[in-house]
């Protein structure tokens, strides 16, 4: 194994344990919980991969941190690791071939995210089926997961941004 | 951009979306039970989720305990590092204590209830996008746990276990729109279904509904399980909650009555799952 290699399966570990870190933080009960309404951390953590390390390394990340989503949501298996993974590629590409990466893109790219996911889980699990009020209870669910997520996605894109400067530095040497 | 498409590396992520596929097609197909790559994470990931879950826990009461403190703390200041110093021994004690708590009150409902087998668990996870109320505990299939299995709690019904991992499992409350439990008005013996409603979910509160007209269902009456649902899926005379309200259903041809459930769905740390009873899984007519 070359230096190169070595760094980035250093550099992608941390990144996996960043997110196993993140993923307990987001769905330990209590903490981090607004008014009832948790943030949706991992979504911003998929935005950042997908904007600093591009498309392919952003879709599996996706891919994890989907799973993790998945272990505690009420969807089947799997519904989440789709949807992350799509996001990921999908915002490697923008910033691959259309946007500039930095981080008024990813607060955009990650609130868009996060909505767009609560309007797929809004139509699977109540607009199917009818519900009546269900519209009014999914927008304070959208706008109470979309706002917590998006104050902590500074945060977290300046976290994995350190991290790949790091790690950029070290393969280039 | 094409050239990405034409790549190997989106021929990967395409099998990767096609496993993705096929396991939500598993579990589909299952109904209920996590498809193996589920059950591995969730293995490597309820342990911490425990811990994690016993730290915020342990963090919240020190912090409670801090705020009660500090309004006896401006009269007495050694009462208040007293306060902090058996706080961080509570911190450290939590897992213990909480355990021990479980235990205790399983007693308890066990001599209540000597017909069912339960199992304590504890919560350690809740979804961003929770759906009225639902939790992860810490509790699967390698501990009895089935797909189905009510969930109760000291106060009274919570809800059934909706999916099962080897460690960790999904439970949907009785506040859930997708759920009926056949209940019973314990004072004037009327049944009827409990229920989610949406607007009143969101007050923690659930409904009971197709009473008859002219049933005595009054606000303060106990609402328990009928252990009549019709799919077994709920022992008898298990504590739903007290009805706050009864009011007429729109088409006037029957009543529903608003119930405040007795457990503290929002806000549970520790529950049982009923792993079996007697009529368990029985439809009617068996």
């Amino acid at each position: 194994m070359n230096k190169k290699m070595r760094y980035s399966v250093m550099h992608y570990t941390l990144c996996a344990l960043l997110f196993f870190f993140i993923y307990i933080l987001q769905s330990t009960p209590g903490f981090l919980e607004f008014w009832g309404y948790k943030p949706l951390l991992l979504a911003a953590c998929t935005v950042s991969v997908a904007m600093l390390e591009q498309e392919y390394t952003g879709a599996l990340f996706g891919a994890f941190a989907g799973m993790l989503c998945d272990l505690n949501a009420n969807t089947y298996f799997g519904f989440n690791a789709i949807m992350f993974l799509l996001c990921g590629v999908t915002v490697g590409l923008l910033c691959e071939y259309l946007t500039q990466r930095n981080l008024r893109n990813c607060v955009i790219f990650t609130a868009v995210f996060v909505v767009g996911l609560c309007l797929v889980n809004y139509f699977f699990q109540f607009g199917i089926y009818n519900y009546p009020d269900a519209g009014f209870y999914w927008l304070k669910r959208i706008l109470g997961t979309a706002l917590p997520t998006v104050a902590f996605t500074p945060l977290i894109y300046w976290l994995f941004g350190a991290l790949h400067q790091r790690f950029e530095k070290y393969k280039e040497l | 951009m094409q050239e990405f498409f034409h790549s190997t590396k989106a021929k990967v992520l395409l099998a990767v979306l096609v496993l993705l596929g096929a396991f939500m097609l598993r579990a589909i197909w299952t109904g209920g039970f996590s498809p193996m790559m589920s059950q591995l994470l969730g293995a490597v990931a309820s342990p911490v989720q425990q811990l994690s879950s016993n730290v915020s826990n342990g963090v919240g009461d020190f912090f409670s305990q801090f705020t009660q403190a500090s309004k006896t703390a401006k009269e007495n200041e050694e009462l208040r590092s007293q306060v902090a110093e058996l706080n961080q021994q509570l911190v450290e004690l939590e897992d213990l204590r909480q355990e021990n708590r479980r235990l205790e009150a399983m007693l308890g409902i066990q001599e209540e209830h000597e017909e069912l087998d339960m199992v304590p668990a504890g919560v350690i996870g809740r979804d961003y996008n929770s759906r009225f109320g639902s939790f992860t505990i810490d509790k699967g299939s390698h501990h009895g746990v089935e797909p189905r299995d009510p969930v109760i709690s000291e106060e009274g019904l919570v809800g059934i276990v909706s999916e099962v991992g080897l460690t960790h499992s999904k439970v949907i409350t009785i506040l859930d729109v997708s759920l009926n439990v056949g209940a019973v008005d314990n004072r004037v013996r009327e049944t009827g279904i409990v229920t989610g409603n949406i607007d009143l979910a969101q007050q923690g509160l659930c409904m009971m509904n197709y009473l008859d007209r002219e049933s005595g269902a009054f606000a303060g009456d106990l609402v328990i399980t009928s252990g009549s649902d019709g799919e077994g899926l709920f022992p008898e005379g298990l504590v739903i909650g007290t009805i706050t309200e009864v009011q007429a259903e729109s088409s006037g041809l029957s009543l529903y009555a608003v119930i405040q459930p007795a457990a503290p769905i929002y806000e549970l740390r520790d529950v049982y799952v009923i792993t079996d009873f007697l009529g368990q899984g029985e439809t009617l007519g068996q």
